[in-house]
């Protein structure tokens, strides 16, 4: 009695539709079945109808009893007298010696590829026994071959093979394994090669595709860094910040042109072994470049907003004036950039200097800290040329920077037509064009170098405004800036110092303007009641800047007025470029009139300009 | 468990105290340099170690040196600037769990004590 159920066919005809994850359920599977009381020879005739059947399942009225294979049921007949006593009995009396060990039974829901892992790990003797599959909770059992097993294993792997490849091959990320050996493992998708711009990596070490990349010293970081994750006592979450290849710049190799690249790592384990490191590679190269450009523009933005806010505080007069002039005079620097003034470099980069910090001085203050400050940088480079000798070719360094200070006044001027656009309308009536008013512009300078200087100082202005020639307007009004930013930054004292000495705090500025018609002379009184010039510092810095010996006091006083002489140790925006007085001297003397210095050692520092009261060249 | 802070800076070193989770550690011991921590360390042998690299004299690097000489179970937890992942690496090569970089948030300490006491605890298993 054979009892045959669906399905039994040829195996292969099923496998094509197995995954990674099938079951035993899945599996083609024996359900043929004899009773204990069926004879040997029942068997035997079983097993010669079906070439492919593993085995029998054995039953009684209780249930399963056993199982016996075909391999088993032919060793024992093959014994001498095998035949003759086992075909004539029923198989139940001989089930003992058919199964001599423990037969496996496997739920039927256990995964293929973990079926097969139980099924290596019985006795060598049972190892082609076949398997029971157990389902319903044991009251349905089926057979299945051990040879069906691993071929359905195998088909699985390389399934899962193909499937890893597909991954590998269409994944947009860049990943490779290393092991303890720092070697590429074959799985590494194909992105690594596009974005490294090498191929055949497997096997190979990353340690060297890392020097050959981006160089032997972060090759060897890299290494220690794979070394530390690679030892158990390492912290994995713990080291993240201190990747050393989180954004690496790639130079620009065998016709590459440069990139960024990110690598990230991560720690594979099997079980609790730390077996390899999954590499992730990026090309960061777009990201850092956006990156960057958003900077720019955050500072450019930055940048017009400071300026806005700045112009929008300033005196509207002030500002055209001084936004017209700027532009005149990045115009003439441009000029003498390019065609040297008497052929000497050093005397061309000596007036673009002298530009730059006039035009510096007067932006302070009108309070344009924008251009100050970039008036500020460009003046260091103009600094660095003129101390380091110039070469004629050095004055290229200049460009940038002339370009730069152009592109400023010309967003200036821009935001002015469109500030003045929207107000136009109900403002322009009150625009009245005043006299040079100076005085709120010095008191502004004073407070702000007040607080930058820790110096307290007011401002006292004895003049009527109208005094004041308008054609002196401007020489005037640079004069005075140069001559308060050099008072508060040299003559005036700390309040400590002060106070130490018992001077009266805050120090007074004085500024006095006369008209001596007889004369026919404007004079003009500057007057800081600070330390006084320090005639033996100025002796020593002049010997130091201009190798000059036994200056008495009247040339030490005279001194000051030399380009180039400072006594401040280092360069701030405020002063101690050694050009301030000298470009006071000359403007004064260019309109015919004179600079005269008075002082009296912790006393005061007086400036007495003379002038023409009919500027030269007009009468 | 109990933990030594070394750091030569008060403020940072009342940083990192103020982070400790006081149901893991039990006391802080608290060192200014190098010097100092290996023998407060080699006195009281603590579990844990948070330390600074630039330390007045003895550096960081060599106070690990000699705290995984007397006691190579011990976890340390670097918390420095990273000025140069050359360093950085060698503190690991040394003997260091785990980096945490300079400027920190009170939650990244709290967060890398924690790790650090439980890998602690994993390795007093072994």
């Amino acid at each position: 009695m054979v009892a045959y159920r669906w399905p039994y066919m040829a195996t292969d005809f099923f496998l094509p539709s197995l995954t990674p994850q099938s079951t035993l359920a899945e599996l083609p599977t024996w359900d043929v079945r004899l009773p204990v009381t069926a004879r040997g020879d029942a068997f035997d005739e079983v097993l010669r109808r079906q070439p492919d059947l593993p085995g029998v399942v054995v039953f009684d009225p209780t249930g399963v009893r056993g199982a016996i294979s075909r391999a088993r049921f032919h060793q024992v007949i093959s014994r001498p007298f095998g035949g003759e006593i086992v075909r004539p009995r029923a198989i139940g009396a001989l089930l003992g010696e058919f199964s001599s060990g423990d037969l496996m039974i496997l739920d039927v829901n256990m995964p293929v590829q973990e079926a097969l892992r139980e099924s290596l790990a019985r006795d060598k003797s049972m190892i082609y026994e076949p398997v029971l599959i157990s389902a319903n909770g044991g009251k349905d059992v089926r057979l299945v071959g051990f040879t069906d097993l691993l071929r359905a294993d195998s088909r699985i792997s390389s399934l899962r093979n193909q499937q890893m490849q597909e991954i590998l091959a269409t994944v947009q990320e860049g990943f490779l394994l290393v092991d303890h050996d720092y070697r590429i493992a074959w799985e590494y998708s194909r992105s690594v090669e596009t974005i490294l711009g090498r191929s055949n990596l497997a096997g190979g070490s990353l340690t060297e595709l890392l020097r050959d990349l981006l160089g032997a010293e972060a090759a060897q970081l890299a290494h220690k860094y794979l070394e530390a994750l690679f030892n158990p006592n390492v912290i994995e979450k713990l080291v993240v910040d201190i990747n050393p290849l989180k954004s690496v710049k790639v130079p620009e190799h065998q016709g590459r042109s440069r990139q960024h690249l990110g690598f990230a790592f991560r720690r594979s384990f099997e079980g609790r072994e730390i077996r390899r490191i999954l590499v992730r590679v990026e090309d960061r190269t777009r990201e850092v470049e956006l990156a960057a450009e958003l900077e720019e523009q955050e500072r450019q933005a930055g940048q017009r907003v400071d300026l806005a806010m700045e112009m929008m505080q300033a005196d509207a007069d002030s500002l055209t004036d001084y936004l017209t002039r700027f532009l005149v005079e990045v115009s003439q620097i441009s000029r003498l950039r390019s065609q040297p003034a008497g052929g000497s470099t050093r005397a061309t980069v000596d007036a673009i200097f002298r530009i730059l910090h006039s035009l510096k001085g007067e932006a302070g203050v009108i309070g344009l800290r924008s251009f100050a400050q970039r008036l500020h940088r460009a003046e260091d480079v103009a600094a660095s040329l003129r101390d380091s000798g110039v070469g004629q070719g050095s004055l290229e360094r200049l460009d940038p920077w002339i370009e730069s200070l152009r592109g400023l006044g010309v967003e200036a001027r821009d935001l002015i037509v469109r500030l003045s656009a929207m107000v136009s309308n109900k403002v322009t009536a009150e625009v009245t064009s005043r006299p040079a008013d100076i005085v709120p512009a010095l008191e502004a300078l004073i407070a702000g170098l007040s607080t930058r200087l820790g110096k307290a100082a007011r401002f006292v202005a004895r003049w009527n405004p109208e005094d004041l020639p308008v054609a002196y307007g401007s020489v005037v009004r640079e004069s005075l800036i140069q001559l308060t930013r050099n008072a508060m930054v040299h003559g005036v004292e700390t309040e400590q110092d002060r106070r130490q000495s018992g001077k009266p705090v805050p120090a007074v500025l004085q500024f006095a303007l006369r008209r001596h018609e007889p004369e026919g002379q404007l004079e003009i009184l500057f007057q800081d009641d600070g330390r006084g010039l320090d005639l033996d510092r100025i002796r020593g810095r002049a010997r130091e800047l201009f190798g000059s010996e036994d200056l008495d006091d009247e040339e030490a006083a005279q001194i000051i007025f030399e380009p180039g002489f400072s006594t401040a140790a280092k360069s701030s925006e405020d002063a101690g470029r050694g050009v301030g007085l000298d470009l006071v001297r000359d403007r004064v003397e260019s309109l015919g009139g004179m600079v005269l210095v008075h002082s009296e050692p912790g006393v005061f520092c007086a400036f007495q300009i003379v002038l023409p009261l009919e500027p030269e060249g007009r009468s | 468990m109990r933990l030594l802070i070394v750091d030569d800076s008060l403020v940072v070193r009342d940083a990192i105290q103020r982070s400790v989770d006081n149901g893991t550690i039990s006391q802080v011991l608290r060192a200014g340099d190098g010097e100092e921590a290996v023998s407060i360390f080699a006195r009281e042998r603590p579990e844990l170690v948070t330390m600074d690299l630039t330390l007045p004299r003895l550096n960081g690097l060599e106070a690990i040196r000699r705290i995984r000489e007397t006691e190579p179970r011990t976890s340390i937890l670097v918390i420095s600037a990273l000025n140069s992942h050359r360093t950085a690496m060698e503190a690991l090569a040394l003997g260091a769990c785990g980096f945490l970089t300079k400027p920190f948030t009170a939650r990244e300490i709290s967060e890398a004590l924690d790790q650090l006491a439980q890998h602690a605890a994993g390795q007093s298993q072994w």
